[in-house]
C-alpha cells in the first residue's frame, strides 16, 4: 500500500537547514493500522505529511498503491488524495461556516456539486461516529471530542483506501481519546489502512504495529 | 452551486468589519466608473445632438468668433455676437450654397415660461428658410407670425407639448415687453436649443423698433448665417465665404467638431485619468484587504488542498467570496448613484453648464453593469494574487505556517 525508500526532508529555517528526515525506509501493507511515535520535533508530522503527499520529499521516493507519487503532476497527486486518502488533523479544523454534516460532506463540496446520495452517506457516517442527528447543528456547538468524531467521518467521506490521522487524540480528555481511538479500530477492521501519529504509548496499543522515530530516522 | 455560494456568503461574514469595507471600496469603485461613464457618455450624446441640431454644413459667424461660436454649441448658452445682414446678399452670390437661413441671438430671458422658471436664451430664427429647427417642431400648434413663439423642450415645451393638440389652447408668455403666443414646441435635442425660446426674426425687428425697446442689438444684423451646400463642397464654401466676405468667419460642421472636441480635451482627460487611478487604487486596496483575508485562512486552504481540493478548487472558492463582496458593494453603489443622478439631472445640468443628454434606461442598465462587472473582475485578479502566493506552498507547509 504504502513504501518510503531512502525519503529525505530538509527544510530552510531561519537558524538554518533542517533536515527533519534522514532516509527513511518503510513499508505499510493494506489494512495495516500503524502507529507512528517519538517525541517531539522528531519528524513524525514530517513523515506522515510524505504518506499523503503534502509535501514532497526532498531525496528518495515515496509509492502509494505501486504508483510513484514524486513523477506525478499536482493535479494527479491532488486526485490520489481525493479518492485514496482520508486526512483526520491534530488542530481542530471544522469549518464554522459550515454545520455538521456540510463539514463531513466537504471532500466533496470543494471537488463537485453535493447530491442527495452525498447527505445519505454524509448522515450514514454522522451514525457511524455516534452523531445521529446532529447534521444541522453548527460545529462550534460540538465539544472537542464530537468535533474530532466529525472530523473521522468527514475523513471517511470518500471512502478511501488509508486514514492518515495526525495526533487525533491531542487536546481530548483519556475517555474521549479512548472513544476516538475505538473509532479508529472499528475503521481499521472495516478494511481501510490507518496510520497514525501519537506519543501516547498507551493508546497506541490499538494499533497492529508501532514505529518510533527520532531525529528523522526510524529506530525500530 | 447555491450551496457553495452560500457557503461564501457565510464565509464572508466571518469578518463582518474587512468585509464590509472590502464592499464599501468596492461600492465607490463601481459609483465611480459609472458616474465617469455616464458623463462622458452624456457629453458624447449631446454632441451628437448639437450637430444634429446644427443640421448646416457651414456655419457663417463674425470674424474671428468661431471659437465663440463652439462654446455656444457646448454649453447652450447664447453669446451676443452680431454681423450685418447685408452677408446675406453677399453669400447669395455663391452658387454652391442651396440653402441659408440667419439666426439672431438676442437676450437672455430670466422669468416663467409654461409654467417653468429659469433662465432661456431667446434666439430669432426666420420660419420662411429654417432647416435646422424645423425637425424637431411639433407638428401640433399653429402658424408662425409676428407675435409667436417656438419653445424648445425645458423653457416649458414639455408642459405645453400636451395641450397644443387643441384648437382653444393659448398659453402667452411676455417678452420684452411683449406678450408673444406659444405656436410650437421643440421636441428635446440634447442641446442648448432645449432652454431657448425662438421667435421670429420680423418679430425681434419689431421689437427692435419700438420705443423704449430693451434690446440693445445694433440695427439690420444676424449672428449667425447656416449654410447648406451641395454635397461634398462644404470645405470649399467655406473657403470661398471667407475670401468673399472678409468680415465673417465660416466653420464646417467637421471644424466645430474638432473644435468642441479640442475643448473637451481636458475634461474627457480628466474623466479617463480618474477612472485608470480609481482602478489602480481600487486594485491595489482590495489586494490588501484579500491578502489579509486570505492569510488569515491559510491554515484552512491547506487543509482543503489535503482534504483533496485541487488548486482550481481553491481559486473557485475564494474568487466565490470575491465576486460576491464586489458585486454586492458594487451593485449598491451605482444604484445610490444612478437614483443620484436621475433625481438631480436638472441640477447637474446647470451646475455643469454643459447641455448634457443622460442615456436612455437601457443604456444606463448596460453602464451600470459594465460599472459592476469591471469591479468584480478587480475584486477576482486582486484576489488572485494573494490566492496564488498561498497555492505556491506545498499543502503541509501552508497549513503549519497558518498555524
Amino acid at each position: 500500500m504504502l513504501q518510503l525508500t531512502g525519503v529525505k526532508k530538509t527544510y530552510k529555517a531561519p537558524h538554518g537547514l533542517v533536515r527533519a528526515l534522514r532516509g527513511v525506509d518503510l513499508t505499510v501493507e493494506r489494512g495495516e493500522f500503524v502507529a507512528i511515535m517519538g517525541p517531539s520535533g522528531s519528524g513524525k508530522s514530517t513523515l506522515l505529511s510524505m504518506l499523503g503527499m503534502l509535501s514532497a520529499p526532498t531525496k528518495g521516493s515515496v509509492m502509494i498503491n505501486g504508483r510513484e507519487t514524486n513523477a506525478m503532476n499536482d493535479r494527479e497527486r491532488t486526485r490520489l488524495r481525493s479518492e485514496a486518502i482520508g486526512f483526520v488533523f491534530q488542530f481542530p479544523s471544522l469549518v464554522n461556516t459550515l454545520n455538521v454534516r456540510e463539514n463531513v460532506m466537504l471532500p466533496k463540496m470543494l471537488v463537485s456539486s453535493i447530491g442527495a446520495a452525498d447527505i445519505k452517506r454524509a448522515d450514514s457516517l454522522l451514525e457511524q461516529v455516534g452523531l445521529q442527528g446532529r447534521g444541522d447543528d453548527r460545529s462550534f456547538q460540538l465539544s472537542g471530542g464530537e468535533q474530532r468524531r466529525v472530523a473521522v467521518a468527514r475523513a471517511l467521506m470518500n471512502d478511501p483506501l488509508l486514514v492518515l490521522a495526525d495526533e487525533p487524540t491531542g487536546a481530548l480528555d483519556h475517555e474521549t481519546g479512548v472513544s476516538i481511538m475505538e473509532l479508529f479500530r472499528k475503521i481499521n477492521e472495516a478494511g481501510k489502512t490507518v496510520v497514525m501519529v501519537t506519543h501516547d504509548q498507551e493508546l497506541s496499543r490499538y494499533a497492529h504495529r508501532m514505529i518510533l522515530i527520532r531525529d528523522g530516522v526510524i529506530t525500530e | 452551486m447555491w450551496q457553495r455560494m452560500r457557503w461564501a456568503w457565510r464565509n464572508l461574514w466571518r469578518k463582518p468589519l474587512r468585509s464590509s469595507l472590502l464592499m464599501a471600496s468596492a461600492a465607490i469603485t463601481a459609483a465611480i466608473l459609472f458616474l465617469s461613464y455616464f458623463f462622458i457618455s452624456s457629453m458624447d450624446r449631446s454632441l451628437t445632438a448639437s450637430e444634429s441640431r446644427f443640421g448646416a454644413d457651414v456655419m457663417v459667424v463674425p470674424k474671428n468668433y468661431q471659437a465663440v461660436a463652439s462654446q455656444m454649441m457646448i454649453s447652450g448658452e447664447v453669446s451676443p455676437f452680431y454681423m450685418p445682414a447685408s452677408v446675406m446678399d453677399k453669400l447669395k452670390q455663391i452658387p454652391e450654397i442651396e440653402a441659408m437661413s440667419p439666426q439672431l441671438y438676442l437676450e437672455t430671458y430670466s422669468g416663467v415660461c409654461c409654467q417653468v422658471q429659469g433662465d432661456f436664451p431667446v434666439v430669432a430664427f426666420d420660419p420662411e428658410t429654417d432647416f435646422t429647427l424645423q425637425g424637431f417642431m411639433s407638428a401640433d400648434g399653429k402658424e408662425m407670425g409676428r407675435d409667436s413663439i417656438v419653445l424648445g423642450s425645458e423653457a416649458g415645451g414639455k408642459n405645453a407639448i400636451l395641450h397644443l393638440q387643441y384648437k382653444s389652447y393659448e398659453e402667452r408668455v411676455d417678452l420684452f415687453g411683449q406678450t408673444f403666443e406659444v405656436a410650437r414646441v421643440l421636441f428635446p435635442t440634447g442641446s442648448g436649443a432645449d432652454n431657448t425660446i425662438f421667435m421670429t426674426m420680423d418679430a425681434a425687428r419689431d421689437l427692435r423698433n419700438r420705443e423704449n425697446n430693451e434690446l440693445k442689438y445694433p440695427k439690420d444684423s444676424i449672428s449667425v448665417v447656416l449654410v447648406n451646400t451641395k454635397p461634398g463642397d462644404d470645405e470649399f464654401v467655406r473657403r470661398q465665404i471667407e475670401r468673399l466676405v472678409p468680415e465673417v468667419s465660416a466653420v464646417t460642421g467637421n471644424n466645430l467638431r474638432e473644435t468642441i472636441n479640442k475643448q473637451l480635451f481636458p475634461m474627457r482627460l480628466l474623466s479617463y485619468s480618474m477612472i485608470v487611478i480609481v482602478l489602480l487604487m481600487a486594485t491595489l486596496q482590495a489586494m490588501t484587504l484579500f491578502s489579509a483575508l486570505v492569510n488569515e485562512r491559510m491554515r484552512e486552504i491547506g487543509m482543503f488542498r489535503a482534504l483533496g481540493a485541487g488548486k482550481w478548487s481553491v481559486y473557485r472558492l475564494l474568487f466565490g467570496e470575491a465576486v460576491l463582496a464586489s458585486v454586492f458593494g458594487a451593485v449598491v453603489g451605482v444604484f445610490v448613484v444612478a437614483t443620484t443622478l436621475h433625481d438631480n439631472q436638472g441640477v447637474l445640468t446647470k451646475a455643469f453648464r454643459l447641455p448634457l443628454v443622460f442615456p436612455d434606461l437601457i443604456s444606463t442598465i448596460g453602464l451600470a453593469a459594465a460599472a459592476v462587472l469591471l469591479t468584480a473582475l478587480i475584486g477576482v485578479l486582486a484576489a488572485a494574487v494573494p490566492i496564488a502566493g498561498i497555492l505556491r506552498h506545498n499543502p503541509y507547509d501552508a497549513i503549519r505556517e497558518g498555524e
